[in-house]
């Protein structure tokens, strides 16, 4: 990469993260970039994702991980990242929050070995890996802490987070989602069918340099 | 149709079962449905994914006598898309009693046929020898990858492996040819190492791959804990090495191959064996 392509790259981050009122620390700045460059260069023969541009990687990636940012200051953790992928949106929030855990879990070993390497890369001992894929019934969830929040913004939530998170989260604990206008409706239904959610409250958001809409839905678990 | 791979080097230590055991790996995080086939009976390869072994004692040995079938040998690993067909020391004795059977050349390429549909890749370890297997291993495979020490002693042998190769293609399978050159135990801090690769990129230009697999403590250490290195370290450049190897040789794939290879492998048998 380009000197002058790493600062502008650097400056979007820099801004974005500032909208959603987060001042990156110059070590965090570095960080960020690492995991970047790295996405990038695993990107090429393991297709980690499907956005291939670092502007866009860091705007739908790194800024859209961020939203979650203020639901999650001052608490106590592990948050659970089901489905993170190439980490998102766990793995930025564990650079922003180093006193808060984090489990990152992903049933393709591709990205789990992705992620131990960016975890060693950029030195993060507040975050474990987990390569598994977590069925209700097959005993996996019991190999996983339970949780004060799952955060996620998997397409898949409905079919593949909810019917373990009652599994996966302790008494108490949270389900923090980003959904877009048209996934919200679905998931706000489906908190209904399940009698150990309870919709708490829908907040709408803005990801910095997207023109989608995003609603934070925080669903607790009683 | 999946390609049959075969790396081979009659030169024991360069790196070819290391190769094999992380090449494949790697193509398996990749999600390339991929084989390797345990052809030494050292088992070092069947060892290194992991594979203690059955009560069955299903390997390489029983598929190529008729024993078993092909499918019937086939072991999981700890990886998705990673199979491997095991190898133990009863392996030394095939040498010999296949020299009785018909086509005795083409018994791994039969049983492998039936499994090619199956997978993207099938990695052939082959043992430090010229002899019955490695000529089998050789007839059954599309392509030959040669990993190759960077020392002094580096193209030492390689002569007669190129004629072996170049005597394959003239009667065995006239389709067999280069897959690449992989530099193995490379220590760049050495001028010797330098020059040898300078040497070698010399002799066989795009042939060589650009990555290098460096001298790495966790890479020789990952096969005692029975992992390849990208489960045993992620971050060491050992592993590092492989996933741009893997990177490298899926862009080949893509791309049609090295330009060549068998051109060149005839040019260079003829040069220096004539």
């Amino acid at each position: 990469m380009k000197q002058t392509e790493t600062d502008s790259l650097r400056r979007l981050l820099v801004d974005g993260s500032r909208q959603l009122g987060i001042e990156l620390g110059v070590e965090q700045q570095e960080a960020l970039m690492a995991y970047l460059e790295a996405l990038q260069q695993w990107n090429r023969a393991y297709n980690l994702t499907a956005v291939r541009d670092s502007r866009e990687i860091i705007c739908r990636h790194f800024l859209d991980s961020f939203a979650f940012f203020s639901f999650l200051a001052g608490r106590s953790g592990p948050v659970l990242d089901l489905g993170t992928g190439a980490g998102f949106p766990g793995l930025p929030l564990a650079l922003l929050l180093p006193a808060l855990p984090f489990l990152l879990v992903d049933a393709r070993r591709k990205k789990t070995l992705f992620l131990q390497h960016v975890v060693r890369l950029l030195g993060l001992d507040n975050v474990e890996i987990h390569h598994l894929h977590l069925r209700r019934g097959n005993g996996s969830t019991k190999l996983i802490k339970p949780a004060a929040a799952l955060v996620s913004r998997a397409v898949s939530v409905r079919d593949e987070v909810f019917p373990v998170a009652g599994e996966l989260l302790a008494s108490g604990g949270q389900l923090l989602l980003s959904a877009t206008a048209s996934s919200r409706e679905g998931i706000v239904e489906d908190v209904a069918s399940h009698e150990y959610l309870q919709l708490q409250d829908i907040t709408p958001v803005v990801i910095p340099f997207l023109e989608q809409e995003r609603y934070m839905i925080q669903i607790a678990r009683v | 149709m999946g390609k049959i791979i075969s790396i081979a080097n009659q030169k024991g230590g360069v790196g070819k079962t290391t190769t094999a055991v992380n090449l494949a790996a790697s193509l398996a995080i990749a999600e390339r449905r991929t084989l390797l086939v345990d052809l030494d009976p050292q088992g070092n390869a069947t060892s290194g994914v992991g594979y203690a072994g059955d009560d069955a004692q299903r390997t390489i040995y029983q598929a190529l006598l008729g024993l078993a079938t092909p499918a019937e040998v086939l072991q999981q690993t700890e990886f998705s898309y990673l199979d491997i067909i095991p190898a133990d020391p009863d392996l030394i004795g095939a040498e010999m009693e296949l020299l009785h059977y018909e086509r005795r050349e083409f018994i791994l390429a039969d049983r492998l046929s039936s499994l090619r549909e199956r997978y993207d890749y099938i990695l052939i370890d082959c043992s430090p020898s010229l002899g019955l297997l490695t000529i089998n291993a050789l007839a059954a495979a599309d392509t030959i990858l040669i990993p190759l020490q960077s020392e002094y002693y580096a193209m030492e042998g390689l002569g007669q492996l190129l004629f072996t190769v170049r005597r394959v293609q003239e009667t065995l399978n006239p389709g067999l040819e280069i897959e690449g050159i992989l530099l193995t135990m490379m220590d760049q801090r050495t001028t010797l190492a330098r020059q040898v690769e300078k040497e070698v990129r010399e002799h066989f230009g795009p042939l060589v791959y650009q990555a290098v697999i460096p001298r790495n403590v966790r890479l020789s250490e990952s096969p005692s804990h029975g992992k390849p290195i990208a489960l045993y370290d992620v971050s060491s450049t050992g592993a590092q090495a492989y996933f741009q190897l893997a990177d490298e040789f899926m862009r080949r794939q893509a791309a049609g191959g090295a330009d060549g290879g068998a051109a060149v492998a005839e040019d260079l048998a003829g040069s220096q064996t004539g």
